[in-house]
């Protein structure tokens, strides 16, 4: 369905939200595994994310493409996803640690399960700099479209963006002289 | 970088595919939610059926008491403060008094100029920026003007995004309170000026609200807004100090290269207790207070509160979005880390920050920078603990 078909559907039927689904599922899948690091809440992300847009495509006005729409659902819902997991581990006294020298076999299983290395190291960046990068990079959007969605201003954008950049070169560095 | 970087380093297009070799979005997990979906939408059916039944014995039954009170002795007319708020309003936290207004002066309600075009809004779901008659990009200058004639203060161009970005994303009906802000003694007329067009919008600063110049609706900016606002309109107010100082901080993270430092250690978190609370734990004490001022979350799509606690003129704690700020010793780590420190106690108490710049140092616990030390004059100023991410 093109684009801007998109604006004037006020409800959505089966054959429309199959459509949906197919065709930017994977997109926003991928939007919340980058975020969250876990398939369990990239999962739960989506379904959200697509329920939503189920109930509320009325209100979806064609200010931005569709593709941007959902991935501003996904990265929101993502970082609620995260902050509920938060507070329900801090209420429940449960301490979190993250040990870097002794991957939890969690970490592992994630780790054997990304595409490439590349991904190891995207996923290693600090939360602000990894969704900074991945919109600009995997999901091609604009620092203008980019401040938009996270709510920044363009000159923040930009600042993470050559921080991850930064910081990826050096990692890529040190595993080349590593190698060697 | 504005557009799109043409020296693009290799990698970049090993990031284009998916992180995952194993698609994770199947078909399977399409059906769920094409079940999940048709579930809620038979839900949301036999509910709207049931009030649709509800309202119609209601509505038969209010027919026939008003038969009866207008057939009986009981009829009296009703009396109505009219400047009486149609909801409960939480008190204001401290220090955010604004100057009053002068109480003889008959108020003006800031009608849009002769070159200005009043922004006509609708009561309906989605963007609110859907519905602007303009876009972001277009707007090269913002003016607060009022609330007296004559009265006008520029918004900072590096901070016309605070308040574009806060309208794109509202959710009127979410946002809508009570209400209008044309009766505000202390109200002020934002003036967005494009190339070719001025449009206009009020802003209330008593109660955090946008209104239309028509009157007829008043809705909730968010906290940035409202941290903005009181720089540009009430300079004296301890918020105003404390968005002058964090703009810095933001200023400086923008021009820094180097922010994180990968090799610093991560201490246990609960060298991060502030008076012996987590950030949960403060969380729960503010839940305790009644007063606040509300605010728009757009990340939770849900109204917040803006709260303080402590003197009226010198707050302790300050809480927002996601946020406690500490603004006086009155509250300390375990360490004894607590505004007025210099920077070289810091250190020798608590080590390098994870991340630093010069004013702001943070950090981390687990996976996210939470707990920030903003530094004046070579002194801690303010402590932060803030949500992940």
């Amino acid at each position: 369905m093109e684009d801007a078909h998109w604006k004037y559907v006020e409800e959505m039927d089966a054959a429309a939200f199959r459509e949906l689904m197919l065709t930017y599922g994977q997109d926003v899948w991928d939007l919340a595994f980058v975020l969250t690091k876990r398939h369990d809440l990239a999962d739960d992300v989506s379904q959200d994310v697509f329920l939503k847009a189920y109930t509320s495509i009325g209100s979806f006005r064609g200010g931005s493409s569709v593709r941007t729409w959902l991935l501003a659902i996904a990265r929101n819902t993502s970082l609620n996803y995260l902050r509920t997991a938060f507070m329900r581990r801090a209420i429940l006294m449960e301490r979190v640690t993250t040990d870097s020298t002794s991957p939890s076999a969690e970490n592992e299983a994630i780790s054997r399960s990304l595409s490439g290395e590349i991904w190891e190291k995207v996923l290693a960046l600090p939360f602000k700099l990894r969704e900074s990068l991945i919109l600009y990079v995997k999901y091609e959007l604009s620092v203008r479209e980019i401040a938009g969605l996270l709510r920044i201003s363009e000159g923040t954008v930009k600042s993470r963006l050559n921080r991850a950049r930064t910081q990826m070169a050096d990692r890529r560095k040190e595993e080349r002289a590593y190698e060697r | 970088m504005n557009g799109r970087d043409n020296k693009e380093p290799e990698w970049f297009g090993e990031l284009k595919g998916s992180p995952v070799r194993v698609p994770g979005w199947t078909m399977d997990k399409i059906k769920r939610t094409e079940e999940k979906a048709t579930a809620t939408s038979a839900r949301g059916q036999r509910a709207a059926r049931r009030r649709r039944f509800v309202f119609a014995g209601l509505g038969g039954a209010a027919v026939l008491v008003a038969a009866i009170l207008l057939a009986g002795p009981w009829t009296h007319p009703a009396k109505s403060d009219p400047n009486a708020a149609l909801s409960p309003q939480p008190t204001p936290p401290a220090g955010t008094e604004m100057p009053p207004a002068n109480a003889s002066e008959e108020i003006s309600p800031l009608p849009a100029g002769t070159d200005e075009e009043a922004i006509r809004l609708e009561r309906k779901p989605g963007k609110l920026g859907d519905q602007l008659p303009f876009q972001s990009g277009e707007v090269v200058a913002i003016t607060v003007k009022g609330p007296h004639e004559g009265e006008e203060v520029p918004v900072p161009q590096e901070r016309l995004f605070v308040i574009l970005q806060s309208l794109w994303w509202i959710d009127l009906p979410v946002a809508i309170i009570d209400g209008d802000a044309i009766h505000s003694p202390n109200v002020r007329k934002l003036v967005f000026s494009t190339e070719k067009r001025q449009y206009a919008l009020l802003y209330d600063p008593d109660f955090n609200a946008f209104g239309l110049i028509d009157g007829g609706m008043r809705f909730l900016a968010d906290d940035r807004v409202w941290m903005l606002m009181q720089s540009l309109t009430n300079p004296a107010s301890p918020w105003a100090e404390l968005d002058g100082i964090l703009e810095r901080a933001r200023i400086e993270l923008e021009n820094t290269d180097k922010f994180i430092d990968e090799e610093t250690e991560t201490l246990d978190r609960d060298r991060f207790r502030v008076n012996g609370r987590d950030y949960v734990e403060w969380e729960t004490q503010f839940k305790l207070l009644s007063s606040g001022r509300q605010f728009y979350d757009s990340l939770t799509g849900s109204i917040g509160l803006i709260q303080s606690m402590g003197e009226a003129v010198r707050p302790d704690v300050f809480k927002f979005g996601g946020t406690f700020v500490f603004a006086t010793d009155a509250n300390a780590t375990p360490d004894g880390i607590a505004v007025g420190l210099t920077s070289a106690e810091t250190l020798e108490r608590l080590g390098e920050p994870n991340a630093r710049t010069d004013t702001k140092w943070s950090y981390r616990m687990g996976d996210y920078l939470r707990f920030h030390l903003i530094f004046d004059a070579g002194k801690i100023r303010y402590m932060m603990l803030t949500m992940p991410a």
